[in-house]
């Protein structure tokens, strides 16, 4: 095992034992842009030709 | 020199200072005006630090889960708990790979460790390639800012810099014949470099994949002509999930520049065939912070430079000021963490106005922060200091009220009679930049017993 792997997460786990509930991720609709914009970013490097408006509305 | 001689030097040059203070408050404009063409804005920044906050009661977690998606991408992951250590790895892989010329996108996580000094050291040419960056390394100087590393700068210096590395023609300032200089002597560097080294803007726990952000492109440019990668990442710029990119990225770019989005947001998940991806996660003191209630919430930082820009004492004082890798409001919470007496002057460089705050895209309550570290250096410094013995002394006066009304009374008198070389001497520095009031004949409670009516 990599020494500083454990000394680092070692550390953070001890810190951790103070913490009695972490906080959740919110849920969000903003990313649903995001995975279109993946999307149209994945299409994009398949080659296909991609609506740039559409792409920059997103932004 | 601390911070006020610092800024002080820095003001002795009044029309460099203005600009500079201009320029700067330029770029916090531009952001006000793009966060206000999204009407989320508000839910994404909240958004954004509850991500964070959920990031770091869980960091441990994520980062095994990044490293567990990274190794099986192929990606080689290293773990450096210290600055040394860091600069050990990356100096191990380039030995492994026998080169002796490396390109390197911006990366404050680099500057932090000192790495270009400590591989120049050992023999390895280090060419930044970031257009501002590669300025101030002709000036063997850091970077004043962490998004405009040479914002301290007016083109006409970047022209005179220029003729002499570049052998540019000389009084040419033209923007666009600059930049072209630049891309010609950095192409030479790009071909001839085997490897190429990245900060991390974020790092995807549920892909192992890592994000970083760049106007120029300089990245892809050194990493795809490259054989081999390191990119250097503290661990806090973990995310847990892809789609959280949504919120980061879009609150990213227009904090920084006021952009609706940075030109270059590129993904590396995997090493194309014969070729090697290394990362390396450094703790540095981050989990120092993490262990410090009030502090760990600096660690939210996504390095957009948005608190540097509106900061008025930033403006005013310059990133040098700061003696500091990470300047302005955000170092100056995340410094003293570091180095409490080296940069203890720092959290004092700020008005309290909360202007960082209200524009940090993840809500840092940077200015609150600030006012902690106050208190926490003032507790570990000596307690016998010049403002401790006067604050005792002051206390004795206010806390008795026949020595209140006894000292007012002489102090009008005196005030009166003392000659300016003594009021104002050296020893009150509250008067170096401020006129006492005209002192009236009276104390109030006088003045309102002679006339209530």
């Amino acid at each position: 095992m990599n020494p500083s792997r454990e000394h680092i997460l070692n550390k953070i786990r001890a810190l951790r034992q103070d913490v009695i509930e972490a906080p959740a991720i919110p849920e969000f609709d903003v990313a649903e842009d995001l995975i279109s914009t993946f999307k149209i970013s994945s299409a994009a490097n398949k080659g296909e030709v991609i609506d740039r408006e559409a792409f920059v509305a997103l932004l | 020199m601390n911070h006020p001689e610092k800024a002080a030097e820095f003001l002795e040059d009044k029309e460099n200072a203005k600009w500079h203070d201009e320029t700067l408050w330029f770029v916090r404009d531009k952001r006000d005006v793009v966060s206000k063409t999204i009407p989320e804005w508000e839910e994404l920044r909240e958004t954004a630090s509850q991500i964070k906050n959920n990031v770091l009661s869980n960091l441990d977690e994520y980062l095994v889960e990044f490293e567990r998606n990274a190794l099986a991408n192929g990606i080689k992951v290293h773990w450096a708990k210290d600055a040394e250590e860091h600069n050990k790895i990356v100096l191990d892989i380039l030995q492994q790979n026998d080169c002796k010329a490396i390109v390197k996108s911006k990366s404050i996580l680099t500057e932090e460790c000192h790495l270009n000094q400590y591989l120049e050291k050992n023999g390895v040419d280090v060419v930044d390639t970031d257009l501002g960056e590669r300025i101030v390394q002709f000036l063997n100087q850091p970077p004043s800012h962490i998004v405009l590393p040479a914002i301290h700068l007016k083109k006409a210096q970047v022209s005179d810099i220029f003729h002499d590395k570049l052998n540019t023609e000389k009084g040419n300032h033209d923007p666009s014949y600059l930049t072209n200089a630049a891309r010609l002597h950095l192409r030479e560097k790009f071909l001839a470099a085997k490897v190429a080294l990245t900060g991390v803007n974020f790092g995807v726990a549920e892909t192992g994949e890592f994000v970083v952000c760049t106007n120029e492109g300089n990245a892809d440019m050194g990493v795809h002509l490259a054989d081999v990668h390191v990119a250097c990442m503290g661990i806090e710029k973990i995310i847990p999930k892809r789609e959280h990119l949504g919120v980061f990225l879009r609150l990213l770019a227009r904090s920084a520049t006021g952009q609706s989005v940075t030109n270059y947001n590129s993904h590396f998940r995997s090493p194309a065939k014969g070729k090697e991806i290394h990362i390396v996660l450094l703790d540095n003191g981050r989990t120092e912070q993490l262990g410090r209630e009030k502090f760990k919430n600096s660690l939210k930082c996504i390095r957009c430079g948005a608190c540097m820009n509106t900061c008025p004492i930033y403006r005013r004082s310059g990133g040098y000021s700061y003696g500091s890798v990470v300047p302005g409001p955000i170092g100056s919470i995340l410094s003293p963490g570091i180095d409490l007496k080296k940069h203890s002057t720092l959290p004092f460089a700020s008005t309290l106005c909360g202007s960082c705050t209200d524009v940090c895209p993840v809500k840092i309550n940077i200015h609150e922060q600030l006012y902690e570290w106050r208190q926490e250096i003032t507790k570990a410094q000596s307690s016998i200091n010049a403002k401790s013995l006067a604050m005792k002394f002051a206390n004795g006066i206010f806390s008795v009220p026949f020595a209140y009304k006894l000292g007012g009374n002489m102090m009008r008198g005196a005030l009166k009679l003392l000659p300016h070389s003594i009021t104002y001497s050296k020893l009150n520095t509250w008067g170096k930049e401020r006129d006492l009031p005209e002192l009236p004949n009276e104390s109030f409670k006088d003045w309102y017993k002679k006339n209530k009516s």
